[in-house]
């Protein structure tokens, strides 16, 4: 139970946005798909849900080809775009819903609306960035869909709607065990909600495992600048920065043996994916 | 694929419903003002066919990106979406003909009586029939259903084709297609038409006086034109509509 | 309700069942959330919040009740405190005692300095 892209490299013109990528995001498990803008984690799920087409590589979900109507009966896509027909509203899309997704909730959806106060009678296309967003949210939450792809689902929402949203998001999880994946730039608000963390940068994958592994296995150390320099040597820095005679530094891997005078700090996940990119862009 | 084809057909049967309408109308509104009108002139209503193909044409530009977005969006593979989207369209065509036919029927014998000033007549009629007679055999208005399909269908998967042009095609592609179109059916047809005459005599005159060959025709440019479309959308990319 | 970044948040989450526990917070035989409602107010991923949960359900601590929920076991309460009694010999009497010897200090004396920090020198 997964979705697996195999060898995929989707090329637009010149421009290769996804190089030789494999994957596999596991049934059950909400991901984080962590990345800078332009990374490609847009088109990485515009290509599982079949909007576009790779140019070398194969998409599988639950093992069957990603184009196909048992597969992308599966999951639900959610993004920026409004792919919905011009004037159609937002009871109508509603309803429809229901005879593509067998189980979909309409009591639910209805019920979400209200808790959003999103106005049902309104048209698509007339709604705001934020209503925008809640509008596909609670559908990806009503259609309860084995597999939840979420391209930036909290774009425009105030910080009460995404506390709701989040809250929503983890209850449908404990019901329904069903996957997320999660890509969002607000990566200090989703750190604690995905077990799971995907890094991609310019088209590649970087990082893949387990939150817990990323922020376990590096730390922050902070101290005077020689016995930094010292103590750095050897060791995979991610980045420093300095002020006065004091140093700190994001580092990868164990500690060791801590020299008295430096202090080391746990790091969070957003700390750390900047810490990240900062080496990568160095290299 | 079920909900989409509903969703296409209630769609597409409220706009047939509004074709049907407008249609009516004509002869309606020509008896009021005939009857008001004590001059001896008739009038000869004549346009279904017209009118139906150019509505089916409308309906194959319109609905087939709308709908593979909405299938895409619903979690429904591109096969299904565009079949979805084709088949509900073709299910609609074969009713507007059937409703058309048997419209044109009534109004037919309505305006039967000789004293009536308001001729309904349709191109079939005009083609392949006597357009003399005001009721046709019944069995012409088969005929004539089948026709209209037949019209419908290649009008219809033609729009298909040109909307999916326009979606695959560049700036430029779009441009080059869209006055290329209008140089070969303003100029390039008829001069080839012309030129090529003699040799167009006779399968034209076949076309005129069998309506199944003209049926078979259009069926042969309906399949071309869905083959067309299926090619450009198999792999087209699904993006909103531009605001 | 906010965990900070040097432990991981299981670790964290099993801590504060621990405080709940010892404080009567959450009485013996009595139920505690769920593994969702602590997920949802926390804002954490479910299988963070299992994963907390079963380190006191592999200590004894807690218990599921099937189709009702997670409870706390009786004699939690003791348990907890003789877990982080050991833990405190541990981290805090060894050293000490470690301290002692290396100063040259005896049994008695030691004692001594013990009940000045009882008497009134540290609260």
């Amino acid at each position: 139970m997964s979705i697996e892209l195999k060898n995929v490299t989707k090329r637009f013109g010149q421009v290769e946005a996804l190089k030789d990528v494999s994957v596999t995001f596991a049934g059950g498990k909400m991901c984080g798909l962590l990345g800078n803008n332009g990374a490609g984690k847009s088109t990485l799920m515009s290509l599982v849900a079949g909007r576009i087409y790779p140019t070398a590589g194969e998409i599988l979900i639950d093992g069957e080809p990603a184009d196909s109507n048992r597969a992308q009966g599966k999951l639900f896509l959610m993004s920026e775009g409004n792919l919905f027909p011009e004037d159609m509203k937002v009871k109508t899309a509603m309803n429809l819903a229901g005879g593509f997704y067998p189980g979909y909730d309409k009591a639910e959806a209805e019920a979400l609306t209200e808790r959003f106060e999103l106005n049902a009678k309104s048209k698509i296309n007339k709604l705001s960035t934020g209503y925008g967003s809640i509008f596909k949210l609670v559908l990806a939450l009503a259609c309860n869909a084995p597999y939840l792809l979420l391209d930036e689902p909290v774009l425009g929402l105030d910080a009460q709607h995404r506390e709701m949203f989040y809250k929503l998001l983890l209850e449908k999880y404990a019901a329904n065990r069903c996957a997320v994946i999660f890509s969002t730039h607000l990566i200090y608000e989703a750190a604690n909600l995905v077990e799971h963390a995907v890094v991609i940068r310019k088209g590649r994958i970087l990082k893949d495992a387990p939150v817990e592994e990323l922020t376990a296995g590096a730390y922050t150390v902070s101290g005077p600048a020689a016995a930094m320099d010292e103590y750095l040597l050897g060791r995979t820095v991610l980045s420093e920065s300095g002020i006065g005679g004091l140093k700190t530094a994001a580092v990868e891997g164990e500690p060791g043996q801590v020299p008295t005078g430096l202090e080391i700090t746990g790091l969070n996940l957003q700390d750390y994916f900047i810490a990240l990119m900062e080496k990568e862009d160095r290299t | 694929m079920k909900a989409l084809f509903r969703y296409r057909l209630l769609d597409d049967l409220k706009s047939l419903a509004a074709l049907i309408a407008a249609l009516l109308l004509a002869p309606i509104l020509l008896s009021l003002m005939l009857a008001t009108n004590s001059t001896n002139s008739s009038m000869t209503i004549n346009g279904t066919g017209a009118f139906s193909t150019i509505w089916a044409l409308v309906i194959g530009i319109a609905v087939l990106r709308g709908d593979l977005r909405l299938g895409n969006q619903f979690g429904l593979s591109r096969r299904s979406a565009f079949w979805g989207s084709v088949l509900s369209c073709t299910a609609a065509f074969a009713a507007a003909s059937a409703i058309l036919s048997l419209l044109t029927a009534i109004l037919q014998v309505i305006y039967q009586s000789d004293n009536s000033r308001v001729k309904v007549m349709d191109i079939y009629q005009f083609v392949y029939g006597n357009s003399a007679a005001g009721v046709m055999p019944a069995w012409d208005y088969v005929r004539m259903a089948c026709m209209l399909f037949a019209l419908c269908l290649c009008f219809g998967f033609f729009g298909m084709l040109c909307t999916m042009a326009f979606w695959r095609l560049n700036k430029l592609g779009k441009w080059v297609l869209g006055v290329g179109m209008g140089l070969f059916l303003g100029v390039g047809l008829p001069n080839l038409a012309n030129r090529l005459s003699p040799w167009l005599q006779r399968p034209a005159r076949i076309l005129a006086t069998n309506v199944w060959a003209l049926i078979a025709f259009l069926l042969i440019w309906a399949a071309v034109f869905l083959l067309g479309a299926w090619l450009l959308a198999r792999r087209a990319a699904i993006k909103s509509a531009a605001k | 309700m906010e965990f900070n970044e040097d432990r991981p948040i299981f670790l964290q989450l099993a801590d504060r069942l621990e405080e709940g526990i010892l404080s009567g917070v959450y009485p013996e035989e009595g139920q505690v959330p769920s593994i969702t409602e602590y997920s949802v107010t926390y804002k954490i991923n479910p299988a963070t919040a299992l994963k907390g949960i079963n380190l006191l359900v592999d200590a004894g601590l807690l218990y599921k009740k099937r189709g009702v929920g997670m409870f706390v076991t009786s004699g939690a309460r003791e348990k907890l405190r003789g877990q982080r009694a050991e833990r405190f010999f541990e981290n805090f009497v060894e050293s000490m005692v470690h301290e002692a010897r290396q100063l040259g200090l005896t049994e008695e004396e030691l004692v001594q300095l013990v009940k000045r920090g009882f008497d009134g020198d540290v609260d």
